[in-house]
């Protein structure tokens, strides 16, 4: 049979059965208002109207409502809230407490996977199903006091009164107890979930200094820095960002030291931020920040602990973020882009040769292409002469302008980093073979560059990689290819130009009201001792003068009590 | 008219320098060698002195004006229309000096290096660094001049050290060079250098007066400094016959540096290092002729002002291309340059005399008390 089917089919024909494909429809405008309240009014479409309420999302109005006392009225609210059973996570459970002879309802909501279960099943489900049978002794007077005060044996544990604040604590891992006849609710503080520990930092990678980065907990993070800084002054401020998600976002900072109209603009920009989901600092940064059209960046993300407690120190403010391992520094001006944590760490002589590498790096990033193009164009003399013939001799078979080569020399390159870092790790290495081949080997003998040209793009890609801020290398090669065509058109004339506007550019913008450029344009007074180079950790005497900070002082004029001569040793002598 | 724009007295100080200094970057030594000789490097000295002695007089006149600029007092001497003609008569001085060194300064660079572009095209790069410097206004050019001019001024000395192997002290002999009458003419004729003195005086409100003293010395004493170094290191490098016929002296000093095989002629760095000195300049220059004319009529916005501006500027520069670098050593011209502290000093000098800057009388009172 089998065999005669197999046969059939390729003689009759038999029309296929049509998949039904699906259609994206449009959503059904329904007036919610109405629908809600479509059992006491009078309306066409009554029957549609009733189904629909159940698509119509609980009204920020209805949540803004006190606790009742009715339990049936809060289930009924709960379960519309998260459309519940439906929403699969959402736990909801019912259970009867004694209290004196006098059974009470009462039902409990939490999230599974966000919560522990051990907990809610340990410190709060088995007290009040059990410690509630025991013998109370004493007189009750009030029912709700009675269960706080000896019924709920667990330590982060609060009343809330409204059921917006109940919603708030359950998308963030809290577990609410409503209990028939209390216009209140019991909230348990029992979040918990899988995540990430502290490791050490992957982008900013320093050899002498802590090795610890933030993670996407911002509980974990609040706690890195107070461990860090052991201030008492610190102040952690919570904040909730996004309409929808209620993201905790925690304003930081020193308040005997920072500066107070810094800290309320911070808070202020914060608070006002309108969006109904938020995910990473970097969006927020990009709300936050003065100026978006930029090249450079005004505000600085970091993922190091270390380097959030030293700004901290200094009198800036911190945002952090929950989700998102970097946290924000602001005001940050260009000095901060350029520094590392590790700048403190070493000692004086080492941190200012390694910053005047780190000074070169950045204006070879920044101008050696326009600088070649530039003297290669215009300026040939200043080539020496046994150099000039190398070069000529290494471009004699190329057949494109210099700058046309570089433009492709410098795409390549932007192409193989930006390939680099979105192809999967296990084939990572294939990009350094195929970019090193392609680029190295293959286009100079194919005489599409030269090899002169080759060494150029790679010593400006060394001195990118020197740039310390990540945000700050992106607009280092942004500007990078405006150089390269200024020199192209004017030589170092236009280079100059470059530089004359970018510096405008710069100078122009502010982040937090401090201007972008500065200790160097406009010139700070006071003795901050960590501009380009750095003073010896014993002359840092004073923190950074523009951030008119509450206490400018960060340590005396003689931090180092052994090198003054101790009366009792005058004695002794 | 309300002012916001405040910087310090370095930035002060630093655009201060680099008005002078430009004057060096194009034909400045050779003008001191064509009146003084052997002796040209006694001329900078001279009007250094000479301009000590023309602030530190002001200064004592300034205590009686306070903060005010030079608009302000001609307002207060003369009410409105003084106030206007003053302000024209400004605006008028600072066009011609932008226009002129726009012009001059587009033909040294298409001498030295970009010979195949016709002039236009070069000033046309320099006018969008007015135009920009304009839009942003005078703080933040301020403030660029802060961390540009050092710049500028170390590879200046840079290139000055690069010739020192080139110096012969016998062309500092005869000592009095052309004698006392070509020395004393020459320093009146060359005091142009300091006509920044105008520009001086319009941006006393931007910073505090107390540090007017500090700006205006320290000014004067580093611009004195270039000058006399630049004028001495151009005739120790070259003899005076050869010297007066150097049209841009620092760049033929330039071409003079040569250490071994590898670092010579290096005259291109004058070109990067001009470029950004003139470009400072004329953004300081242009932005100034704004904000002037916006103050002299009392405009509330002044970027509709910037492109006509910009293109009187641009046309001017270019009407007199011919002669532009003529034009700035021009002798019957250079006096007019002197307009830049004449007219600050006159009206200073009334402006004292009226106590304009004690309007108000619990001023005076104060200041009788004290």
């Amino acid at each position: 049979m089998g065999l005669l089917n197999s046969i059939g089919k390729y003689i009759i024909y038999k029309e296929k059965n049509e998949k039904k494909s699906f259609v994206l429809k449009e959503n059904t405008d329904i007036n919610c208002e109405i629908a809600q309240n479509v059992s006491s009014l009078d309306v066409f479409d009554k029957e549609k109207l009733e189904g629909s309420f159940i698509g119509c999302p609980v009204n920020d109005d209805i949540l803004k409502n006190n606790i009742s006392s009715d339990i049936e009225l809060n289930k009924k609210i709960m379960m519309t809230t998260y459309d519940m059973p439906k929403n699969s996570d959402l736990v909801y459970r019912e259970f009867n407490i004694t209290v004196k002879d006098k059974t009470l309802k009462a039902f409990m909501v939490f999230i599974d996977g966000m919560t522990d279960r051990t907990v809610i099943s340990n410190n709060i489900l088995q007290p009040l199903m059990l410690l509630s049978n025991l013998e109370i002794k004493e007189e009750v007077k009030d029912i709700g006091e009675f269960i706080f005060n000896r019924l709920l044996p667990f330590n982060q544990i609060k009343v809330v009164k409204d059921y917006k604040e109940v919603v708030s604590n359950i998308n963030f891992g809290g577990c609410v107890v409503f209990v028939e006849g209390i216009d209140y609710a019991f909230m348990a503080d029992t979040k918990s979930w899988d995540h990430r520990g502290i490791n050490a930092p992957k982008s900013e990678t320093v050899i002498r200094g802590p090795q610890e980065a933030f993670n996407e907990q911002i509980r974990a993070n609040t706690a890195l820095l107070r461990k860090i800084l052991k201030d008492k002054d610190l102040m952690i401020q919570n904040v909730s960002i996004g309409k929808r998600s209620n993201t905790p976002c925690a304003v930081m900072y020193i308040k005997d030291i920072a500066n107070d109209s810094l800290v309320r603009e911070v808070l202020k920009r914060v608070k006002s931020i309108k969006v109904d989901y938020i995910f990473d600092s970097g969006e927020l940064e990009q709300l936050l920040e003065d100026n978006t059209f930029l090249a450079a960046p005004q505000i600085l993300a970091t993922e190091r602990s270390d380097k959030v407690a030293l700004m901290l120190s200094q009198g800036n403010v911190a945002v952090a973020l929950d989700g998102s391992p970097f946290v924000l520094v602001m005001p940050a001006t260009i000095t901060e882009f350029l520094h590392t944590t590790e700048d403190t760490n070493i000692r004086y002589p080492y941190v200012n040769f390694i910053r005047i590498i780190r000074m070169v790096g950045i204006a070879i990033a920044l101008l050696l292409p326009g600088l070649y193009i530039a003297i290669t164009n215009y300026h040939q003399e200043m080539i020496p002469t046994n150099l000039l013939f190398a070069i000529e001799a290494s471009r004699e078979n190329v057949p494109f302008p210099s700058v046309i080569e570089i433009l492709i020399m410098e795409f390549s390159f932007e192409l193989i980093r930006e390939a680099g870092i979105r192809v999967p790790g296990a084939i990572g290495a294939t990009i350094g073979i195929v970019g090193g081949l392609i680029l190295g080997q293959a286009a100079v003998t194919a005489n599409l560059v030269s090899p002169i040209m080759i060494i150029v793009v790679a010593i400006t890609a060394l001195g990118s990689f020197a740039v310390p801020s990540f945000s700050m290398s992106f607009s280092i090669r942004i500007m990078r290819f405006v150089y390269i065509l200024l020199g192209a058109v004017a030589g170092f004339l236009g280079i100059a130009l470059g530089l004359v506007l970018n510096s405008m550019l710069l100078a122009s913008s502010k982040s937090f009201g401090v201007p972008f450029l500065t200790p160097f344009g406009p010139v700070t007074n006071g003795k901050y001792a960590d501009k380009l180079t750095r003073k010896p950790t014993w002359k840092q005497e004073k923190r950074p003068d523009y951030l008119n900070t509450k206490d400018i002082k960060s340590q005396p004029k003689v931090s180092r009590g052994w090198t003054v001569k101790d009366s009792n040793e005058e004695d002794e002598d | 008219m309300k002012n916001r724009i405040q910087f310090g007295s370095w930035e002060a100080t630093a655009l201060m320098v680099n008005l002078v200094f430009a004057h060096v970057m194009l034909i400045f030594p050779r003008d001191m060698v064509k009146f003084g000789g052997s002796a040209s490097w006694m001329i900078p000295i001279i009007i250094t002195l000479i301009a000590l002695g023309y602030f530190a007089t002001v200064l004592k006149l300034y205590k009686n004006i306070g903060s005010l600029d030079l608009i302000d007092i001609s307002a207060r001497i003369g009410g409105r229309t003084l106030k206007v003609i003053v302000g024209l008569m400004i605006t008028v001085f600072l066009i011609l000096t932008v226009s002129i060194f726009l012009g001059g300064f587009s033909q040294t660079l298409k001498i030295i290096s970009l010979d195949k572009s016709p002039i236009e095209y070069v000033e046309a790069l320099f006018f969008i660094g007015m135009i920009a410097a304009a839009y942003y206004g005078i703080e933040v050019v301020a403030r660029i001049n802060s961390f540009l001019v050092p710049v500028v001024i170390i590879g200046f000395i840079l290139i000055t050290i690069g010739v020192i192997p080139a110096f012969n002290i016998n062309n500092l002999f005869p000592i009095l060079g052309e004698g006392y009458a070509s020395i004393a003419k020459g320093s009146i004729s060359m005091l142009s250098a300091f006509a920044s003195f105008i520009i001086l005086f319009l941006m006393v409100p931007f910073f505090k007066k107390k540090y007017l003293k500090r700006v205006g010395f320290s000014y004067i004493i580093v611009s004195g400094l270039l000058l006399v170094w630049a004028t001495l290191s151009f005739i120790l490098v070259f003899p005076y016959e050869v010297a007066v016929d150097k049209k841009i002296p620092i760049y033929q000093m330039a071409r003079h540096i040569e250490f071994g095989n590898y670092v010579q002629r290096i005259e291109s760095i004058f070109v990067f290092i001009c470029s950004i000195c003139v470009l400072l300049f004329l953004c300081v220059v242009f932005t100034f002729v704004i904000y002037v004319f916006t103050k002299t009529f009392d405009l509330k916005k002044s970027r509709p002002l910037i492109l006509p501006m910009a293109i009187i500027v641009f046309s001017l520069a270019l009407l007199s291309k011919r002669t532009n670098i003529e034009l700035l050593s021009n002798n019957s011209l250079t006096l007019i340059w002197l307009t830049g502290m004449i007219l600050p000093l006159l009206l200073i000098i009334i402006g004292a005399a009226k106590k304009v800057g004690l309007k108000d009388k619990g001023d005076i009172k104060n200041r009788q008390k004290h």
